[in-house]
């Protein structure tokens, strides 16, 4: 009964009417900011945090969580439309976002993605309101050897990511392993592979190579095209929607499978939204019956990630809000406006400050409802990004791609760095290495080589560890259980192969 | 709009050439504050309570601006290189003196580069342990550690950070092992320390507090010189049974080296006025920070001295980088 009483207080917070304000400014000022190219959530947050420094903390914070998912919304729309993702966790929605926009079913991705964002997010809150203190307590258990263990099995559910061949899918990881070793040793302080230049000391920022991967080699693939589009823009009319609708309603399964993972990596800190999109993506790909369809436009590769994205991003504020330890540099800058305002995050929170826990939870919901109303009539509008001009359209990209890899630290040396990554990421495409896999192993190698060397340090040096502790043991035997079930059903598919070829031999 | 800013700047220009057979006249227009760490830390959030009150006390604009990377280093690199007119300052932690120690390449030198402006914040730490940890006192951590010299590890935000040397100076003055375990910032040392992973770390107090309130930490004691005010109960690591010993984080103001003489008065003049308003005492209690007294001269001595001191601790720690 009391969860009645918290939501009739948190609604009654968020439904008054500054409040609904603040949310639907945050809401659409960051979906202005984060669609465009390069500009992602955190560079968004950054920009608009002065803004709400005069506001009181629960405006400021429902109008900071605002701005948050506007701008991972906006990232995705200009994902799926420009392949420009702004933030590691659109990365993985450009694999299936941008073919759909290519065959003109841009409008479609972006319905699809809206509501699948939206559902996987509704569900998320739910259970933030429900069980928020006992997941909280759960994710403590959570140490080197567990992040270890559970990055293990991310990075073997997610080798299903790489397309084609799979020497070169293999080549792309090691690349992006290689290129994650750069900066600052975290155990001995040394310096790896940054030849004394100091703007490498804290390694290589994600967004920068996707940049130069990913946007700027479209860019230039486009222009090769002398002329002729590659982008085809249809009309987005309400006939449109209304199909759109129809086909999310096929996409249950994999929504509901994307809020499940990302609710689950979002709960824990240290992990975020990142590898649950990356782990959604995976699970879809290999439930689907016909896993060839993914990466030439599949919509449940749109539905899957986007549900665990938000789902992620919203369970992500139980540790930053309950322990006052923030899952990523996101949380860590909105539990560094808390402070601004005189809040001390952590466990006291709840019971502290009831009205702005409960308020920010029901405006989180308040906000989602906002977005997917405000996005759904737009969608024709972004829709019809496409049909500007080459010649206005690609300059402006790269320009706001220079900004937003400026604002990432004030420099014009990671303007350089995304220059080489372009001509980089353009040669490797051009000798068909996919690009997906280099971000898989640049984001994940490091940490897990960081929780690796952490649970050795802390073990002194014992292995057993990974296996006696039981959650450890237990991610370790779900990999095993993939890694198995992967040989197994590629021997009886080449046994079946065999039978099917001998069968016609004699015939 | 364009053309009173064009006016106004002529105007500006005319007086400027009217006086320049004199010293410039300070303060500058725009007076850029660059924070070496990344938005939304607490020397981000000092330097952003602290930019409006001295625009007013100066009567120019004060922008933050931030250049995170290395530890700090990224972002003193560029003020100690900037036009020495008064209008690029820098505010950052106590990783500008223990730099020097740590890093024998810096780009800079740590006390010949810069103008000491004053002693912005100082934040005591606290030395807190799990709860599972059979240890009420500093004196019964360190009967403990002597017991068992593998048995305990102590987590820090990374190697050459305050909470790390803090530790390394609690185990160089008291001649116990503790392994030191770094972790990629303070949030996810804290959150193992919560979980048991870890069972001791120095952290910053106002992080420690809620923890400590909840039950979830003990708290032994702080590494100020002084109790803290706010928790009189807690005793001091030095009256605990660590005699000397003190390490506090703090944040100071810089400018470039060879800042001009009326740049320097007016700053002087402006924080010592605003570290003794009422106002910064109250946005200060808010942050948890409690407000620095240093200006000029005495914050330089300040500052060669804690170089000084937090070499002598690399060094007995043995931690140097490179």
């Amino acid at each position: 009964m009391d969860l009645f009483a918290n939501l009739s207080l948190g609604f009654s917070v968020a439904l008054s009417p500054a409040n609904l304000l603040y949310c639907l400014v945050g809401v659409t000022v960051g979906t202005l900011i984060g669609v465009l190219p390069g500009i992602g959530p955190m560079a968004t947050i950054a920009i608009l945090l002065p803004v709400t420094f005069g506001l009181d903390p629960v405006a400021a914070l429902i109008m900071l969580a605002g701005i948050y998912y506007g701008s991972m919304y906006g990232s995705a729309i200009t994902s799926i439309l420009l392949n420009t993702p702004g933030h590691a966790a659109s990365a993985v929605v450009c694999l299936d976002g941008y073919p759909l926009a290519r065959n003109g079913q841009g409008g479609l991705a972006l319905v699809i993605s809206a509501l699948s964002s939206f559902v996987g997010g509704s569900l998320a809150i739910i259970l933030v309101m429900t069980f928020a203190p006992m997941v909280a307590e759960f994710g403590l258990r959570f140490s080197s050897p567990e992040y270890f263990s559970m990055l293990i099995l991310g990075l073997t559910a997610a080798a299903g990511l790489s397309q084609g061949s799979f020497i070169k899918g293999i080549a792309m990881v090691l690349l992006g392993l290689g290129i994650g070793t750069v900066g600052t040793d975290l155990t001995s302080g040394v310096q790896r592979f940054t030849f004394d230049n100091w703007n490498l000391a804290d390694g290589i920022n994600f967004v920068i190579l996707a940049m130069g991967f990913f946007a700027v080699t479209e860019i230039v693939f486009n222009l090769e095209q002398k002329g002729r589009s590659t982008l085809v823009h249809t009309r987005f009319a309400m006939a449109d929607l209304t199909a759109a609708v129809r086909s999310f309603a096929r996409m249950w399964g994999a929504v509901l499978r994307g809020f499940g993972i990302g609710f689950t990596f979002g709960a824990l800190p240290g992990s975020g939204p990142t590898i649950a999109t990356f782990v959604a993506y995976s699970a879809e790909k290999s439930v689907a019956r016909d896993s060839s369809r993914f990466g030439k436009g599949a919509l449940e590769g749109v539905a899957g990630p986007e549900s665990a994205n938000n789902s992620a991003s919203i369970a992500g504020l139980i540790p930053t809000l309950t322990l006052g330890v923030p899952g990523d540099a996101i949380m860590a800058m909105m539990l560094g406006a808390l402070l601004i305002f005189g809040i001390t995050p952590g466990p006291g929170v709840i019971v502290d400050e009831p009205e702005l826990f409960w308020g920010l939870v029901a405006s989180l919901w308040i906000g989602n409802v906002l977005l997917l109303a405000l996005n759904i009539p737009l969608i024709g509008v972004w829709a019809r990004v496409l049909t500007i001009p080459y010649k206005l359209l690609y300059p402006s990209i790269l320009l706001f791609i220079c900004i937003g890899v400026f604002s990432i630290n004030n420099r014009t040396f990671d303007i350089g760095l995304l220059a080489l990554f372009s001509v980089v990421g353009y040669v490797l495409a051009k000798l068909d290495f996919p690009a997906a896999p280099v971000l898989l192993g640049l984001i994940l190698g490091p940490m897990i080589e960081d929780h690796l060397r952490r649970a050795l340090l802390m073990g002194r040096g014992d292995f057993s560890m990974f296996f006696t502790r039981p959650i450890s043991a237990i991610l370790l035997l779900a990999t095993l259980g993939i890694v198995i079930y992967v040989i197994v059903s590629t021997i009886q598919q080449a046994r079946q192969a065999r039978a099917r070829d001998e069968t016609e031999v004699r015939q | 709009m364009n053309g009173f800013k064009t006016l106004a700047a002529t105007g500006l220009l005319a007086l400027g050439l009217a006086a320049s057979a004199q010293a410039q006249s300070y303060p500058v227009d725009q007076i850029h504050i660059t924070v070496p760490f990344p938005a939304g830390g607490t020397t981000d959030i000092l330097a952003r309570e602290l930019a409006g009150p001295l625009g007013e006390e100066l009567g120019a604009t004060v922008i933050v601006e931030n250049r995170p990377g290395a530890g700090g280093t990224v972002g003193s690199n560029y003020v100690a290189h900037a036009n020495a007119d008064g209008s690029q300052l820098l505010l950052t932690a106590t990783h500008h003196v223990i730099n020097p120690g740590l890093r024998d390449n810096l780009p800079y030198d740590t006390m010949e580069d810069f103008s000491e402006v004053a002693l912005i914040a100082l934040v005591p730490n606290a030395l807190v342990v799990h709860p599972d940890v059979p240890a009420n006192s500093v004196a019964e951590l360190i009967e403990l550690a002597k017991e068992d010299p593998d048995g305990l590890n102590f987590g820090s935000s990374g190697v050459g950070g305050s909470n790390h040397l803090s530790g390394e100076l609690f185990k160089s003055m008291t001649g116990i092992d503790m392994l030191h375990v770094p972790y990629p910032g303070a949030a996810p040392a804290m959150t193992d320390l919560l979980g048991g992973h870890i069972p001791v770390m120095f952290d910053s107090l106002p992080t420690v507090v809620p923890h400590v309130q909840s039950g979830k930490l003990r708290i032994l004691g702080v590494t100020t010189a002084e109790r803290v005010s706010s928790l009189p109960d807690v005793p001091t690591i030095a009256e605990a049974g660590v005699p000397g010993y003190a390490a506090a984080s703090w944040f100071g103001l810089y400018g470039p080296a060879g800042l001009p003489e009326d740049a320097r008065t007016s700053l002087d003049a402006a924080l010592t006025k605003l570290l003794g308003s009422e106002e910064i005492a109250t946005t200060f209690k808010k942050l948890n920070v409690e407000p620095g007294e240093l200006v000029g001269s005495d914050f330089e001595t300040f500052v060669a001295d804690e170089i000084e001191k937090w070499q002598g601790v690399v060094k007995s720690a043995g931690v140097e980088l490179q």
